[in-house]
């Protein structure tokens, strides 16, 4: 972190915001346009210098699941200060989603997933604000986002996802998980996507194999990187390629999706 | 001829002993190799040859290095 920053308490910007009328994030991406940097961020260091942390603070996300990915996603971005999350998830939290999503507890049980990602997200930075969206993504527009977070789980939705990206012409990085392996791949608008190989299938590995928690937190990981990297204007890696990872072999390889049509038999 | 086979996930219990090593006849599609493992066809999402994606009709040469990927969706 550059000496010469004033490190600034979450509450300088708050007070800011509600004096001036301008949201906190604005006064956020203001501050550090002044030489200011909320002390939270401090440890990004030279990995988020303040030109990238304005860039994230100024940013709109649109999180289409907030399950076992969706959950770790949340929780990397609202840590790493992407100023809007508009958090889409029509379910409500279940035992069974108890192994691997962070957002159920024993005291969200039974409550709407993206109204307890609002309070998680409140409670680690006051500094973002996630939208809460009830309904299906099928039905929401996404106009003024960035980047769209692919964290469905199955396969029925996620081509209509990847068109809906293509059609607000912004990034999608998605994922996939089984067992102890990850897929995790980014489409850019009219390429190649991973949705084009899952085909809709509804005989996928997950519903034999499950998912451990590791596997869904490691993917997760995977997609925050990826969003954070394009917000900040740096280069994708996981552009129009897939990475297959096997946690149980520790095995990692990645390939382009561009090279050959979709393989389905 | 010998290849190296890496089944993911679920497909794994389809593995053949010393996969890494595995003898398949020669000349074999990708196809062909999903048949001859007794995999059914419609679990296979994906076919990796040499680190490119492959189509059925990709053949399989000697060496070649094989991954084959089950729908994996999950979230």
């Amino acid at each position: 972190m550059n000496a010469d920053l004033s490190l600034l308490p979450d509450q300088a910007y708050l007070d800011r915001a509600a004096l001036s009328g301008r949201s906190v994030q604005e006064e956020v991406a203001a501050g550090i346009g002044n030489g200011e940097m909320p002390a939270r961020y401090q440890r990004n260091a030279r990995t988020l210098r303040p030109a990238d942390q304005a860039r994230l603070a100024r940013a709109r996300v649109a999180l289409i699941g907030c399950g076992g990915l969706g959950g770790h996603v949340l929780e990397f971005l609202a840590r790493s200060g992407v100023g809007t999350i508009l958090a889409c998830d029509p379910d409500v939290i279940e035992i069974h989603n108890a192994n691997r999503q962070l957002l159920a507890t024993q005291g969200t049980l039974g409550r709407f997933k993206v109204h307890v990602a609002c309070e998680r997200a409140a409670e680690v930075n006051p500094l973002v604000r996630v939208e809460p969206i009830t309904i299906s993504f099928r039905d929401v527009i996404f106009q003024g986002v960035d980047v769209i977070v692919d964290c469905l789980g199955g396969a029925t939705h996620r081509k209509e996802l990847q068109d809906k990206a293509t059609a607000a012409n912004v990034p999608l990085v998605s994922a996939g998980v089984s067992g102890w392996t990850a897929l995790v791949s980014t489409t850019w608008p009219n390429e190649t996507g991973l949705a084009e190989f899952m085909n809709g299938r509804e005989n996928s590995s997950e519903l034999v194999q499950g998912i451990p928690s590791p596997t869904v937190g490691f993917a997760a990981s995977l997609q925050a990187a990826e969003v954070i990297r394009i917000l900040t204007g740096a280069p994708s890696a996981l552009r129009g390629n897939l990475l297959v990872a096997d946690l149980a072999e520790m095995r990692f390889s990645s390939v382009s999706l561009q090279t050959g049509s979709p393989y389905s038999i | 001829m010998r290849i190296h086979l890496v089944l993911e996930a679920i497909l794994e219990r389809y593995a053949p002993e010393n996969a890494g090593a595995c003898e398949i006849p020669a000349e074999m599609t990708v196809g062909e190799l999903i048949r001859h493992l007794g995999i059914p066809e419609d679990l296979v999402m994906f076919a990796i040859v040499d680190g490119h994606m492959a189509t059925r009709e990709t053949v399989v040469r000697e060496n070649a290095s094989v991954s084959l990927c089950p729908y994996i969706c999950g979230g």
